[in-house]
């Protein structure tokens, strides 16, 4: 049986008593559902954990330990088999999926580009799109040259497509940001101008990020908080 | 005048069925086997189904007439699933209800409004008509249903996209659905586009060898023509309508371990 337990690094923001959890899990179970090939192995089992309100939450973990997994969860993605997910002390159940969804907006690990320029793919999440000053100012932020907006997005780099991702979600004005492994494929550099751009978004908006990456190095010294996912094995 | 083939005329064709065995065999198609059942079965079938028509054409009351067409829906929408590469789970009421609206109303205008039946169910019209209608509703349903499939698998991360960004399941998926529809409607385009220049269709090729004027039988393939394309669209659509929502979740997550 495999079960995933969850460590706690290290904690170096003062909790206040007063600070409610945005996030919520109450012993979750999950087993992805069994596909053609195989019968899957549970991911999570009886996993519990808060996220505090405003706060950058890391989550590191090697691969295939359930990063992804969990911001599927969170993102209602994915249905837990067993206990219950609160966001703002309410159950997810309670609300409409594609309501919670644009609260609490997840960026894939992969991103995804659909046909047409980065104009139009950064305006997905909106009915109307952004005037062109609005969407130059957030490229701007994350290192992302003018002529991009009007080059079709699927000819982006996997870096600049990453990016572009993270300002799709960031347009819809999500309470919490899900961000799995945002900054794997950008160099060092870029790397570090993207975290220190979402700490300064996280205080300005008081917007709360769960934050997946298996190398904690470029993460870590900005977080709130860090978990790790270690998925023990024993094939009883 | 009508040519009637007489039996021992009608065993003549079977020239042309030594023909396809002898090629099957010499070019090694290893066809000869199915084409030999498909033979048989095409002979029974038809001369099964001549006879029930016959006995169906007597009878003068619309619960018989009804219900043998309720009972062709039910085998169209088993056999138009049955030609899916691969089944999908829950896509049998969809398809029943898509078949069954796409032959209801098609044959509902052509019966009522265009051939004016008196009876409306008068079994020689409603017969041969909702069951041509309703193998074209179950050919065009079945492409649909493998298109849907198809197109869902391959536009996977887009819908997930969708949902992510806060569109419900319907949103995520309607460009799936609608290459669905379209790919179901492509033949009957292609026919009407060509329809007389490239080859004459079957009914009107019977109806004038039975001894009908030309122009009358060109206005009846007319309405064949439209009334398969309007069975068809309404048909795939009403099935791509209902099957979508077996890709998802009640909570709208796409199940993507059934497409994977
Ligand atoms: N779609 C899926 N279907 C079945 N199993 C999956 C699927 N996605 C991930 N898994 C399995 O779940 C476990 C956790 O995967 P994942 O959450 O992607 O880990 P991480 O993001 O930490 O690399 C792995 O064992 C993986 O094989
Ligand atoms: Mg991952």
């Amino acid at each position: 049986m495999i079960c995933a337990i969850l460590k706690e690094s290290f904690s170096c923001k003062v909790e206040f008593m007063c600070i409610k959890p945005v996030i919520e899990l109450r012993n979750i179970d999950f087993v992805y559902p069994p596909s053609l090939q195989a019968k899957e192995k549970p991911v999570f089992k009886g996993l519990s954990l808060k996220v505090e309100q405003g706060s950058i939450l890391v989550v590191n973990g090697p691969s295939g330990s359930g990063k992804t997994t969990l911001l599927r969860l969170l993102s209602s993605m994915e249905e837990p088999g067993g206990g219950s997910i609160y966001f703002e002390g309410r159950d997810y159940r309670e609300f409409d999926p594609p309501a919670l969804r644009r609260k609490i907006s997840m960026t894939p690990q992969i991103p995804v580009m659909l046909e047409g320029d980065t104009r139009r793919n950064l305006c997905l999440g909106l009915n109307k799109p952004a005037p062109d000053e609005a969407l130059l100012s957030w490229m701007g932020r994350f290192g992302l040259e003018p002529e991009l907006l009007g080059k079709r997005a699927e000819s982006l780099s996997v870096g600049q497509k990453q990016r572009a991702c993270v300002i799709r979600n960031i347009l819809v004005d999500p309470v919490v940001l899900l961000l799995d492994e945002p900054t794997a494929s950008i160099d060092p550099a870029s790397s570090e101008r993207f975290v220190k751009q979402m700490v300064r978004l996280s205080k300005e908006r008081g917007l709360t990020l769960v934050w997946n990456s298996h190398d904690i190095s470029v993460v870590g010294p900005v977080a709130d908080r860090v978990i790790s996912i270690d998925r023990i094995c024993d094939d009883n | 005048m009508i040519i009637d083939p007489g039996w021992g005329d009608l065993s003549m064709t079977v020239a042309l069925f030594a023909v396809v065995v002898a090629l099957s065999v010499r070019e090694g198609l290893s066809v000869e086997k199915d084409l030999v059942v498909a033979t048989i079965r095409t002979v029974v079938q038809l001369f099964f189904i001549g006879y029930i028509i016959k006995a169906l054409f007597a009878v003068n009351t619309w619960y018989v007439v009804t219900g043998a067409l309720l009972l062709m829906m039910t085998y169209a929408a088993k056999a138009g699933l049955g030609r899916m590469k691969r089944p999908f789970p829950g896509f049998y009421l969809p398809m029943w209800v898509g078949i069954a609206s796409g032959t209801v109303f098609t044959t509902a205008v052509v019966t009522g409004a265009v051939l004016k039946a008196d009876p409306w169910y008068r079994p020689d019209v409603m017969i041969p008509l909702g069951g041509m209608i309703l193998g074209n509703a179950m050919t065009g349903g079945a492409i649909a249903a493998d298109r849907l499939v198809t197109e869902m698998r391959a536009r996977k991360n887009e819908i997930e996209l969708w949902l992510i960004l806060g569109r419900d399941y319907r949103f995520a998926a309607r460009e799936a659905k609608r290459e669905a529809v379209r790919a179901a409607l492509i033949p009957t385009i292609n026919t009407m586009m060509t329809v007389g220049l490239v080859h004459l269709p079957g009914i009107m090729v019977g109806q004038m060898l039975g001894g009908v004027e030309p122009v009358v039988a060109a206005k009846y393939q007319i309405i064949i023509m439209l009334m398969v394309a309007s069975c068809v669209t309404v048909a795939s659509s009403v099935f791509a309508t209902l099957a979508l929502k077996r890709f998802f979740t009640p909570r709208q997550q796409l199940k993507h371990w059934l497409i994977d």
